[in-house]
C-alpha cells in the first residue's frame, strides 16, 4: 500500500517536471519567435541557466543585446537540454508504470536505464561550454564547466541498466521452468 | 543434458498434450515447452502431477544424455 503510495508521488513528480519542461519550451518557442522578429526582444533571460532552472522573465532593455550567433546559440542548446530532460523524464515513467503494473522484469527497463545514461552523457556534453557575445561593446565571454554531478547520475543510470538486465535475465529463465 | 521424453510417454498412454494439460491444470503453452525440450527447468509439484496423471515414474520422462 505504501510503495504504491510511493509511486503514485513518484509518478506525480515526473509528470510535474515533464510539464515544467514542455512550459518553459513553449516560452522558449515564443522568445525565438519574437525575437526573429523583433532583434532587441528578450522575454527570457537564457544567459547560462542552463540546467539550473534559473529562468529570469526581463523587462525589454533590461537585458544586454547579444550577438545574433550568441542568441542562437544559447537557444538551441538550452532547447536541446530541455527536450532531453523532458524524454529523461519520460523514460522514467515509463519505468514506473511497468513497476505499478507488476511488469518490471518483464518490460525492457534495461533499454529504458541505457536510453537515460546516453541522454544523461549528452547532458553533460552540452552543459560544458558557455558562450555570451554581448553586443554593441563586443564583449565575449566563453567558460568552460564540467558539471559532474551529471555524470554520477549517468553512471548510476548505466548499473541500473545492468541490474534490469539481469533481472529480466532471471524472469525470462523463470517463465521458461514449467 | 536432460531429455524429456514426454511425447514418447504420451504416445504410450494414447493421450493428447492437450488433455494432459487439463487434467494437471497447466497450459498447454508451458506444457509444449516441456515437451519440445525448450524448458529450463520442471517443477517438482508439476513432475509429480505428470507422473500421477501418466502413471509413470520421473525416470520414464526424463532421460539423461552425455
Amino acid at each position: 500500500m505504501k510503495s504504491n503510495l510511493y509511486l503514485r508521488i513518484s509518478a506525480g513528480v515526473l509528470h510535474f517536471l515533464k510539464g515544467m519542461c514542455v512550459l518553459a519550451l513553449g516560452l522558449m518557442l515564443y522568445d525565438g519567435i519574437r525575437h526573429t522578429i523583433d532583434p532587441e526582444f528578450y522575454f527570457v533571460r537564457w544567459e547560462w541557466y542552463g540546467l539550473s532552472g534559473d529562468m529570469d522573465f526581463v523587462e525589454k532593455g533590461e537585458y544586454p543585446a547579444q550577438s545574433t550567433f550568441s542568441y542562437y546559440f544559447n537557444w538551441v542548446q538550452i532547447a536541446i537540454q530541455l527536450l532531453l530532460m523532458f524524454m529523461i523524464w519520460n523514460t522514467l515513467l515509463q519505468v514506473l508504470r511497468s513497476v505499478s503494473s507488476f511488469k518490471t522484469f518483464m518490460v525492457d527497463n534495461s533499454r529504458h536505464f541505457q536510453r537515460i545514461a546516453h541522454f544523461l552523457v549528452i547532458l553533460f556534453f552540452l552543459n560544458m561550454f558557455h558562450f555570451f557575445h554581448k553586443t554593441p561593446d563586443d564583449e565575449l565571454t566563453m567558460k568552460w564547466d564540467a558539471d559532474l554531478s551529471i555524470l554520477f547520475f549517468a553512471l548510476g543510470a548505466y548499473v541500473l541498466a545492468l541490474i534490469f538486465k539481469e533481472g529480466k535475465r532471471l524472469a525470462d529463465d523463470q517463465n521458461l521452468i514449467v | 543434458m536432460i531429455r524429456v521424453e514426454l511425447d514418447v510417454m504420451l504416445a504410450r498412454r494414447k493421450m493428447k498434450l492437450k488433455d494432459l494439460a487439463a487434467a494437471i491444470d497447466i497450459s498447454v503453452t508451458n506444457l509444449s515447452l516441456l515437451k519440445t525440450g525448450k524448458a529450463k527447468g520442471v517443477r517438482f509439484e508439476t513432475l509429480a502431477a505428470i507422473c500421477s496423471v501418466l502413471d509413470c515414474q520421473p525416470g520414464d520422462l526424463l532421460v539423461f544424455e552425455a
